[in-house]
């Protein structure tokens, strides 16, 4: 049985240091209406501290839980009770000014459509420098740095929804904010544009700002966050590295791929009971649900001295995917 | 290419993609302005014998004032249309999108960014309009009308604060409605009132009295001694300056959250609230009941719309139709009524030039009375005179205008060759008549239905899909 993690208390001195976003029981104005039940906040007991510098994800089961955090996180919506502190300094509950130090991606219309990419971020860029040729330039080559010198001369107006996102992280990016706070979960990254987000990264990380996404692409954690939190039913059910994440959660060992695959799960079953097995399409997934038996060594020899040749054996790498997926099935049967 | 905007570029440059092209395209707007105007005079000139000569004398004249009263009317009109179409350049709803978050965010003072736009937008629509005028005066030249300058100023200054006004106001509308759709209402609605205030002010009768303006000096409908509009206007527009600065001040420093799309995440049954910490009671945000209630009516509105126009003018197509086809001896009837086109002025002033007359059909029986305008037939030629002697069967009649020698219309008829009593006319109708057989009346009575026939479904899909964009935004 999994139970809430636990928030853990850093001191207030470390945490003045180096704390970009600090929440503590925290839950949202917005509530949900059900007939038959009391309303409940839409985020409860919300505790979270995201270090300065640190690339987050913020991931769960619906899309607006994960958009109203973050909303909250930007200082853009107010919440109902509880404390939220945004790079030191506490956040009024109902106030939803411009922080200087936050920079908010909320919606891909931000950009002027009848620029080009290039030209757009000139023009946002146009108070940072007096030297128009060499910011062009500047900009022109981090554009093909990150990969998207591609798009640097298209119209802003043709660009997909996932691009334009990607203009405005790198308009954010060169802002002298500390925050940014990403939040379209509903976007798809392709690989190209998932590249150019960890190029973007890469930056991110030398100039020290902090990152926040809100997404439901496990790709795109495993690939740019380093720390991931989870929100099932409006409650943080998980937060911490990513790697721990995917080990934590994501119990496949092996995928055995064998043409008697329901022989073989009943082999396994008897000689290695610990273990949960499934079939699909003549595939066997291994799952391990106790923390000691974690050994795809001792299942392969179990898979030999059967006498099976399996087509294929593969040792799961551990994925978010994997992982997300695991998480959800446990708390719905918990529920 | 070095890219160096400034605000001040970007907002001249519009809705277009290039600086230049924009310059381009607003030389081309102001001319096509002009060449409207002027091919709106020509349409107004075959209507020149109708009732619209009597109710518009200032636009149907073949004058300078008349071509440039036309432009300043179908200028306005037009560049509410283009401030409609390019609302999401020229208004503050940039701000709403969050536009001007990312460049405050950038280092940008809102406050430049305000005075800026002002003037920016006025620039073009000052550039626009002085085009439009200049080629519309260009055009009348050949035209040879008499040439008077003494209106052309007040004619310009007129346009000009027309324009002014429903600019301020729409940029103002634009910082309070929250959906573009409410806005465009908003502003349709605004230069209605604008046209009723100027009738309620007396501008409107003194700014089409030219005589009036030649008379006294070119500033004089703008004197408060005249009428009061110009003082409104200049009132209007200053509060709408100061809402504008403050209020767009205000919102550039928060993030406009979208439209709540939350209906999607939700499962049935479940709704989203938000509460009041003062007083402890929910208010609902999930508006989907609503939205496909507003969505419901939006259908229905534009559906009925579409229906009834087509309908209309294929019923007034029919009606046209019918009057063209009417022959002597061969008089289409509806419902015991004869419908005909006056073309003379020879019953002036109870039938004027190009009135749609009624008849009522008679017959040999009934009882005539002196006094009575009557139709008849003589050798196969229809008649419209007046009873001016009853002698038994025989009736004198005459026509009761005359344009040269009186007397040589009396005529002496049979009661069998009368067949229809006049009853009434109406007089706009006969000039719709005259206009639907012009050019630009078959265009808009026949070619346009037919467009939105074939086209019904894309029509729809577009509203449709505007409707939905507005709800994105």
């Amino acid at each position: 049985m999994i139970k809430e993690q636990p928030f853990t208390e850093i001191s207030d001195q470390n945490r003045k240091l180096s704390s970009a976003v600090y929440m503590e029981k925290l839950s949202s104005v917005e509530h949900y209406l059900e007939i038959g039940h009391n309303p409940r906040p839409v985020l409860q007991s919300i505790s979270i501290e995201i270090m300065k510098g640190e690339i987050w994800a913020i991931t769960g089961n619906n899309k607006y839980e994960m958009k109203l955090l973050l909303e909250i996180m930007a200082n853009i919506k107010p919440y109902y009770n509880g404390r939220c502190v945004l790079m030191e300094r506490g956040m009024m509950r109902h106030k939803r000014v411009i922080l200087p130090h936050i920079f908010y991606i909320g919606n891909t219309n931000m950009a002027y459509n009848n620029m080009n990419v290039l030209e757009y971020l000139m023009f946002s860029t146009a108070n940072s420098s007096s030297d128009v040729v060499s910011q062009q330039e500047r900009i022109f080559e981090q554009l093909i740095s990150f990969g998207l010198g591609n798009i640097s001369l298209t119209p802003i107006s043709t660009l997909t929804p996932e691009y334009k996102a990607l203009v405005l992280l790198i308009v954010a990016i060169y802002s002298l904010s500390q925050l940014l706070v990403f939040n379209l979960p509903a976007l798809v990254f392709n690989e190209a544009q998932v590249t150019a987000l960890i190029n973007i990264k890469k930056y991110i990380r030398s100039s020290e700002q902090t990152l926040v996404i809100s997404t439901l692409d496990p790709l795109l954690i495993e690939r740019i966050c380093d720390h991931t939190a989870f929100l099932y039913n409006g409650k943080l059910i998980f937060q911490g590295t990513t790697e721990e994440f995917r080990y934590k959660y994501d119990r496949i060992v092996l995928t055995i791929k064998d043409k008697n695959a329901q022989n073989l799960k009943e082999r396994l079953i008897n000689a290695l009971p610990l273990y949960k097995y499934d079939i699909q399409d003549q595939v066997i997934t291994v799952r391990n649900y106790s923390a000691d038996n974690n050994n795809a060594r001792q299942i392969y020899e179990e898979v030999v001295a059967a006498g099976f040749a399996p087509d294929k054996i593969r040792i799961n790498p551990k994925t978010v995917k994997n992982a997300c997926e695991e998480i959800i099935k446990q708390y719905d049967l918990q529920e | 290419m070095i890219y160096k905007n400034s605000y001040f570029k970007k907002e001249m440059r519009q809705a277009y993609i290039e600086n230049h092209i924009s310059t381009k395209r607003k030389l081309a707007f102001g001319a096509f302005l002009g060449f409207i105007a002027f091919a709106v005079h020509f349409v107004l000139q075959t209507l020149i014998q109708s009732v619209i000569t009597d109710v518009f004398p200032h636009i149907m004249q073949t004058t300078y004032f008349s071509t440039l009263f036309t432009y300043i009317t179908v200028s306005f009109l037009l560049y509410i249309l283009y401030f409609i179409v390019y609302y999401e350049y020229l208004s503050f709803v940039e701000i709403r999108k969050n536009r001007w978050y990312l460049l405050v965010k950038m280092g940008y003072s809102a406050k430049n960014m305000i005075f800026t736009k002002i003037i920016a937008l006025f620039s073009s629509f000052i550039f626009i309009y002085t085009t439009g005028f200049a080629v519309t005066f260009i055009m009348t030249v050949f035209l040879k009308y008499p040439f008077t300058t003494g209106y052309l100023p007040t004619l310009y200054v007129a346009g000009i604060i027309d324009i002014a006004v429903i600019t301020f106001v729409a940029t103002t509308i634009s910082l309070f409605s929250s959906q573009t759709s409410n806005a465009r209402y908003a502003i349709f609605f605004s230069s209605v009132l604008l046209y009723i205030l100027k009738i309620v002010t007396d501008y409107r009768r003194i700014i089409t009295s030219q005589n009036l303006i030649l008379l006294e000096d070119f500033l004089m409908p703008f004197c408060s001694s005249a009428s009061p509009y110009f003082m409104i206007i200049v009132i209007i527009i200053t509060v709408c300056f100061a809402m504008c600065f403050f209020r767009a001040k205000n919102i550039a420093k928060y993030y406009t959250l979208p439209f709540e799309s939350i209906n999607q995440e939700l499962s049935p049954g479940k709704r989203i609230a938000r509460i009041n910490e003062r007083t402890g009671k929910f208010y609902l945000l999930d508006s989907r009941d609503i939205a496909k209630i507003r969505s419901k009516i939006f259908d229905i509105a534009t559906t009925s719309l579409l229906i009834a126009f087509v309908c209309a003018t294929v019923i007034f197509n029919i009606f046209i139709i019918l009057i063209s086809t009417s022959q002597p001896g061969k008089e289409v009837t509806i419902r015991g009524v004869i419908p005909y086109v006056f073309k003379s002025e020879t019953m002036y002033p109870e039938i004027e030039m190009n009135d749609l007359a009624y008849f009522r059909r008679v017959d040999e029986t009934e009882k005539l009375e002196l006094g009575w305008v009557v139709l008849f037939r003589e050798k196969n030629i229809e008649y419209i005179e007046r009873i001016t002697k009853i002698d038994g069967d025989t009736f004198t009649v005459d026509i009761d205008n005359y344009p040269n020698e009186p007397g040589t219309m009396i005529k002496e008829v049979d009661r069998t060759q009368i067949y229809g009593v006049y009853s009434h006319r109406n007089r706009w109708l006969g000039a719709l008549i005259l206009f639907a057989n012009t050019i630009a009346g078959r265009m808009l009575f026949l070619f346009i239905p037919v467009l939105i026939l074939f086209f019904y479904k894309p029509i729809k899909t577009f509203f449709q899909k505007s409707s939905k964009l507005t709800e994105n935004d």
